[in-house]
């Protein structure tokens, strides 16, 4: 029995230490896409956080008026104060993963990264000609549902030639083009056209 | 064929060097962001935690197997001893319980960083950071100043080990040790999160909520294992109570005190965001007690019974204890600007000024039962004087300030947040202050005139007056907490159009910190009553011929005689005594000693307590003469005594309700158990946390409490037949608390 667990665990270290080292083996492309993608999801789970945080103390506020310890007052000071929070980071959010097609934005990003690190142009070009089959890798590779789910739904419904950008018909505010909904207002814009640029217009005429 | 041994100490040399380059790794990570570097910090975490997790598993495969090529298990199992006390061996010693610190703090660290992989990414490079940097001061202590690998040359190999002291022999000292290891041992990761608020910078309420649930684990196993150390000297020491104010016991205490005030304070942070340096101190103070408590114990600085041998692994914890004092002071006031309060004070009648009360008075207490451990020594350093600080100095200052933490628990229930208006205070407290006014004289009245009186005692003015100020407060505060579920449920059942049931229900289980803690209260409540117990105790030390009676109460106690029992590995000399109450037989009383083959200097008490609600009838064996069977007897009669288990049960329990985690804190498991491991999982803890309560009173009523046990098993055999041993066995007077204290040494 303890020899079983003493193989388990040297099977663990083993595995955990290839991991450590894993992402300094890879390509360079490879890393680069390790640092942003992770970037984005990062961003998500920092403002999901604090909202949380947020939501909590509207629930603790809202007990504690209705046991009488919290005047109506205070509690309509908090409440407003909360709800602002909230409602700022709700915007954050949408303004990262609300739209679609950030993984495009991810690609242009490395892109731009790899031209400034002052990679050849060959380089650049096998990158294009790989782009579809690592996006499905990356894909895999995420193991968290959340994960998983923006993804998927970036790529159903945002393939990267949607490019261009959209305005909100309720507050004019200028969305990405794939956006279902405004970062601002909250107004459905799913059935708002694009405006594509002209060198897309010409492409497709 | 690697031998336990090389591979043993490989484990621990491959582990400090991973957590030394994965400390330098989340350090890059921490400051650069790097996504490459957070990845390999968190894995690098994950490894040295296995090479760590190799070693423990390889120590407990030597205990099992009896190596006893390997110093520790020789010195610490031998081949006779059950799988349950080899289990226990592990951290029977030094070396075996400082690995076992390490593993634990290692456990929590991967818990910890797996938990929040996708969240806290400013903190967790540097939460990382700091467990695997102090997880390489435990290993250097390991691997140059203790280590459990150490061999012995071919000349000197035993063939068999020294076996576990017998006196660490009982289920309870088996878990006693580890609970209160675990407990100093998850203190690193709250700390952890403390210290990346400020090499962070973020002042913000982030790393409150991110270590809210941390902080209430040390808190959980610091309470088991004082719990549980309590309950093995009351049952097993013959100590005569639970609590003795032994340094080792307020090595343990300390850093409870201050994590119960942080926990209060945090509350503060989180909803008005005042409190940021004193929560900021709070923690540290409270992470560098644990280690100063270790330091202190071990040593050999504090003579205690828990007497320890200098080791040179005092002057390494002194190394890791100014390490830690010194980073975490100088990040401190490096951010001292930085963490000043969004909020301020809005007035003295609040919730917040409540639980500032609060913070002060167990700050305070922590002082004073620091100053109490500490200052012997200090002055026998200074001035070269020897001076000893007993229980009654600490009752003088802790009674007061436990009785004004108590009422301060009543009030801080139920008094509003921000301010209050007479209107509130009227709508809050008249109710509670009523029920008190009435029910404290009924309840009083009731106890003297039922039982209290019956008992003949007559405590001073002053144990009188702080026994009727608490039980008058204990009422209070439980008033005070009915009345706000109470309430809560009046609204639930409007709002929601729910029944009393269903509203209790989803009270506990929508807001179960705030219900939780409310739970917890009261088991403190519980356990004051038995506080305020004391000062009816009888307390006797009586010595006794066959045929004697003694009068203790309203018990009458008569000696029968002693009984010698032989068993394969002790033999058991057994007193036999019945008490009578009002001319009526109510117990036969077994207490005993037992005298262990391996160990024959060193008898251990079986104490026979019968237990109840209402008072505790406690007879223990100190001595005897097998020629003329004359014996002495440490005999009490302590009133609510039971009251105390019972509220260190409830605590545990209310502890788990606050800890218990939300289903979307159990979604970042992936898989997340269903609602049928959930449940199952709390019933099993639940259910452990009733257990020693359990045991105690089934022990009580039956004869598996005291040495009648033995009797039962192997028979009667009257002592005139078998004198001859019996007075080979006859031990010095006084050598039972002696020995006593060596064997608590090695059980802490």
């Amino acid at each position: 029995m303890t020899i079983a667990l003493i193989i388990l665990f040297v099977c663990f270290t083993l595995v955990m230490a290839w991991q450590t080292l894993s992402p300094f083996i890879g390509g360079s492309q490879e890393q680069l896409r390790f640092d942003l993608l992770e970037d984005e999801l990062r961003q998500v789970e920092e403002l999901t956080t604090r909202k949380n945080l947020y939501l909590d103390n509207l629930r603790e506020i809202e007990i504690d008026r209705d046991l009488d310890k919290l005047s109506e007052k205070d509690f309509l000071e908090l409440k407003r104060r909360y709800e602002r929070e909230t409602v700022k980071l709700m915007r954050q959010l949408d303004e990262v993963h609300g739209g679609r097609g950030w993984e495009a934005r991810v690609e242009d990003a490395i892109e731009a990264r790899l031209s400034l690190d002052g990679k050849k142009t060959e380089a650049l070009e096998d990158k294009t000609a790989k782009t579809p089959k690592k996006t499905k890798k990356k894909k895999k590779k995420s193991s968290t549902g959340k994960k998983q789910a923006t993804t998927t739904r970036a790529t159903e419904s945002a393939p990267a030639e949607i490019t261009g950008s959209i305005q909100c018909p309720e507050c004019d505010k200028e969305m990405e083009a794939a956006a279902k909904f405004c970062s601002q207002c909250g107004a459905d814009i799913a059935h708002v056209t694009p405006e594509l640029p002209e060198a897309q217009i010409s492409a497709a005429e | 064929m690697i031998d336990n041994q090389d591979l043993g100490t490989f484990a621990l040399y491959y582990a400090l060097v991973v957590c030394l380059i994965g400390t330098a790794i989340s350090i890059v990570a921490g400051r650069t962001g790097s996504q490459r570097f957070v990845h390999a910090s968190r894995f690098a975490s994950y490894t040295g935690a296995g090479a760590i997790f190799v070693a423990g598993a390889v120590l407990m495969h030597a205990l099992l197997t009896h190596d006893f090529s390997i110093q520790y298990v020789a010195s610490f199992s031998d081949h006779t001893m059950p799988l349950f006390y080899l289990i226990g061996s592990f951290w029977g010693g030094q070396a075996g319980s400082l690995l076992f610190w390490t593993s634990v703090v290692a456990a929590s660290m991967v818990s910890c960083v797996y938990i929040y992989r996708r969240s806290y990414q400013d903190f967790m490079p540097w939460v990382s950071a700091v467990c695997l940097a102090v997880l390489s001061g435990l290993l250097m202590i390991l691997v140059f100043g203790s280590n459990p690998f150490e061999g012995f040359s071919i000349i000197n190999d035993p063939t068999t080990g020294k076996g576990l002291n017998p006196l660490l022999q009982t289920p309870k000292m088996v878990m006693h040790p580890p609970s209160l290891l675990a407990g100093l041992a998850t203190m690193t990761i709250p700390y952890a999160f403390a210290m990346a608020a400020l090499i962070t910078g973020n002042m913000s309420n982030a790393w409150v909520k991110a270590a809210r649930k941390w902080i209430l684990i040390p808190w959980l196993f610091l309470s088991i294992g004082n719990m549980l150390g309590g309950m093995w000297a009351y049952e097993e020491l013959g100590w005569g109570g639970y609590w003795a104010w032994d340094p080792v016991e307020n090595a343990a205490f300390f850093p409870w005190l201050m994590t119960s005030a942080l926990i209060h304070s945090i509350m503060i942070q989180e909803r008005r965001g005042m409190l940021k340096r004193w929560n900021i101190g709070l923690m540290i103070a409270s992470f560098v007690l644990t280690i100063f408590g270790t330091y202190i114990t071990r040593s050999g600085l504090i003579q205690s019974v828990h007497t320890f041998a200098q080791s040179e692994i005092g002057d390494y914890f002194l190394a890791l204890l100014l390490t830690v004092l010194a980073v975490s002071v100088t990040l401190f006031l490096w951010r001292w600007k930085d963490l000043k309060s969004d909020q301020r004070l809005d007035s003295p009648a609040s919730r917040e000024s409540a639980f500032i009360f609060n913070n002060w008075l167990l700050v305070v207490m922590t002082l004073v039962v620091l100053f109490g451990t500490m200052w012997p020594k200090i002055k026998e350093g200074l001035f070269g004087q020897e001076v000893a600080i007993g229980p009654p100095w600490f009752n003088r200052w802790m009674v007061p300030l436990g009785i004004l933490l108590l009422l301060l628990m009543g009030i801080g229930t139920i008094i509003p947040w921000r301010r209050t208006t007479m209107a509130a205070f009227k709508r809050q407290f008249i109710i509670p202050i009523i029920a008190t006014a009435g029910a404290s004289p009924v309840i009083l009245g009731a106890y003297w005139y039922g039982r209290g009186a019956a008992l003949g005692v007559t405590p001073t003015p002053t144990e009188a007056s702080y026994a009727i100020i608490t039980v008058v407060c204990c009422i209070f505060a439980v008033t005070t907490m009915i009345a706000d579920v109470g309430r809560a449920m009046n609204a639930r059942m409007r709002k929601h159009e729910e029944s009393a049931f269903e509203a209790l229900s989803r009270l506990f289980i929508k807001q179960r910190r705030r219900y939780g803690g409310y739970v917890v209260h009261l088991g403190i409540v519980c356990a004051f009553v038995a506080f305020a117990g004391n000062a009816l105790k009888i307390e006797q030390d009586i010595s006794l011929d066959p045929g004697d009676t003694y009068q203790i109460g309203d018990y009458t106690l008569t000696y029968e005689g002693l009984t010698l029992e032989n068993e394969p590995d002790k033999d058991i000399i057994i007193g036999k005594m019945r008490a009578e109450r009002n001319g009526k037989h109510v117990h036969d009383l077994r207490p005993g000693k037992a005298v262990f083959h391996s160990a024959p200097n060193m008898p251990t008490s079986e104490i026979d307590i019968k237990t109840s609600p209402i008072e505790d009838l406690y007879v223990a064996l100190v001595n005897h003469d097998p020629r003329t069977q004359a014996a002495a007897f440490k005999i009490f009669v302590a009133p609510f005594t039971w009251w105390f288990w019972l509220g260190g049960t409830i605590l545990l329990l209310g502890t788990l309700i606050c800890m218990w985690p939300t289903r979307d804190s159990l979604e970042t498991l992936r898989p997340s158990p269903g609602v049928f491991v959930r449940a199952t999982a709390f019933g099993a803890l639940a259910i452990l946390c009733v257990t020693p309560l359990a045991v105690l009173t089934y022990e009580s009523h039956t004869s598996w409490g005291s040495a009648a046990r033995f009797e039962r098993m192997i028979g009667q055999e009257e002592i005139e037949g078998t004198n001859e041993p019996l007075q080979g066995k006859e031990r010095a007077p006084g050598k039972t608390e002696q020995n006593a204290s060596g064997a608590n040494a090695e059980a802490s």
